[in-house]
């Protein structure tokens, strides 16, 4: 090296130039490592340091880009730009962070979780009832994805009629919890929010779904306005925005099977109904003809009984007119007497030398008067 | 069709089947409740088979970071 070849600048123009290295070279960079030192000051900026086993490069950033609470010793993926800054030297401006390797995910999980947790966020009062089925689904998932696909199919195939307004966010990666809590904010905003809203995503790894345990995402879901139902696919842990839902599903088409009643179950049912109510008729017109039937044979009853009665009735009439008959009192022996054409009831009408009728039940006699004697009374 | 419409057509068809277990139900009433119930589930069963869902993208654009 030649002494004096060497530029001779500014402690400020090293600075600068340092920076601008820095900008032209490395935009941006994502580093995986080992977080220490980590200290949150005055309540908005984070100071930390990712090391390894040869290194230890600083950080510097916002509250915001926390994705919960941290802890040394966790693996980190941070993104940021490497920068030099003219007073404070060399970090690495955060952008975003993830936690790296299941041992970490599942130790910022709990973290949060017990923070969370004492907020009250997971709270089975808050829970929520989902309209069933609804009119209007918010779904948020990643476009063209098979948990998009098999939500929107099974939805389909169970239930018609409902508008569903799908907005497009990632679901892993370290801008998918921004997206998330983005696409709840909207939904939530609009004047005439949807029924329901639907946050789905297929399985993966722990480090695929760390953004449904991320803190911002997390919050979201518990402040939404509009009830939520939460779909991971996975078998493992549960994330805690299902923990945070008013509602969660095992998978995106569980979350259909939740949300709407089946088209073909309800479809046999009103066969059902169709059949109970022709049933329930039927046994009413039967029931009445029945009922008719035996009115009619009662009335029947009634008439017989009436003229049977009028029968014996006229029978006793009959009898009793009979035993009045002259003819029969005529054929017992009994006879009419009568005097010029008048009809003699009583000895005192007659007198000896007298003509009389005498009309007997097969003949008529002419006859005299020989003499009278009255019962009690001497003869005349 | 929406929602509250095949709600409101179930809950008519039950309001009908109700009225069909009255126990002093005159028959002409029971035919007219009859064949109104077989009107309600002829056009439940149409939604059912015709009705589709409506998907439409949000307008809300997601701010993107720069």
């Amino acid at each position: 090296m030649i002494a004096g070849s060497a530029p001779v600048v500014s402690v400020g123009e090293l600075a600068a130039l340092l920076n601008q290295t820095l900008e032209f070279a490395y935009p941006n960079i994502v580093v995986r490592g080992e977080l220490a030192e980590f200290r949150v000051s005055r309540g908005a900026w984070v100071y930390f340091d990712l090391k390894d086993e040869v290194a230890r490069v600083p950080f510097f950033g916002s509250v915001r880009a926390l994705p919960g609470p941290l802890e040394n010793g966790m693996m980190l993926e941070v993104r940021g730009a490497p920068r030099f800054h003219p007073r404070w030297g060399f970090s690495v401006n955060v952008a975003s962070i993830q936690i790296s390797g299941e041992g970490s995910i599942k130790k910022a999980a709990d973290l949060l979780k017990a923070k969370l947790a004492v907020e009250g966020l997971f709270d089975p009062e808050r829970k929520r009832a989902l309209p069933y089925p609804p009119a209007r689904i918010g779904l948020i998932t990643a476009a063209k994805s098979a948990a998009y696909h098999d939500f929107v199919k099974v939805l389909g195939e169970r239930w018609g009629g409902i508008g569903v307004l799908f907005c497009d966010a990632q679901v892993q990666g370290d801008d998918a919890p921004r997206q998330i809590a983005e696409a709840l904010s909207a939904f939530n905003q609009m004047p005439d929010p949807p029924e329901v809203l639907v946050i789905t995503r297929g399985g993966g790894s722990a480090e695929d779904l760390q953004a449904f345990s991320q803190e911002q995402v997390v919050r979201a879901v518990a402040a939404s306005r509009v009830p939520t139902l939460v779909a991971i696919g996975h078998e493992a842990d549960v994330s805690l925005a299902e923990l945070a839902a008013d509602r969660r599903a095992s998978t995106p088409s569980n979350a259909a099977e939740l949300l709407v009643p089946d088209r073909r179950a309800a479809a046999r049912q009103l066969g059902i109904h169709r059949q109970q109510m022709f049933d329930m008729t039927a046994q009413i017109i039967s029931q009445n003809r029945k009922e008719l039937s035996y009115r009619a044979a009662r009335l029947g009853e009634d008439a017989d009984r009436a003229v049977h009665a009028a029968r014996t009735k006229l029978a006793s009439a009959r009898q009793l007119i009979e035993a009045f008959n002259p003819s029969a009192a005529l054929r017992r022996g009994y006879v009419l007497v009568s005097k010029e054409q008048k009809l003699v009831r009583s000895g005192k009408e007659l007198a000896a030398g007298q003509h009389i009728d005498v009309q007997m039940h097969d003949a008529r006699l002419q006859a005299e008067v020989i003499s009278v004697t009255m019962e009690g009374y001497e003869q005349k | 069709m929406n929602k509250s419409s095949y709600q409101e057509l179930s809950e008519q068809l039950e309001e009908v089947m109700a009225n069909l277990q009255q126990p002093d139900i005159q028959v002409d009433e029971a035919v007219q409740l009859y064949e109104r119930g077989l009107k309600l589930v002829r056009q439940c069963e149409a939604y059912l088979k015709t009705s589709e869902n409506k998907i439409a993208k949000l307008k809300a654009q997601l701010k993107t970071e720069g």
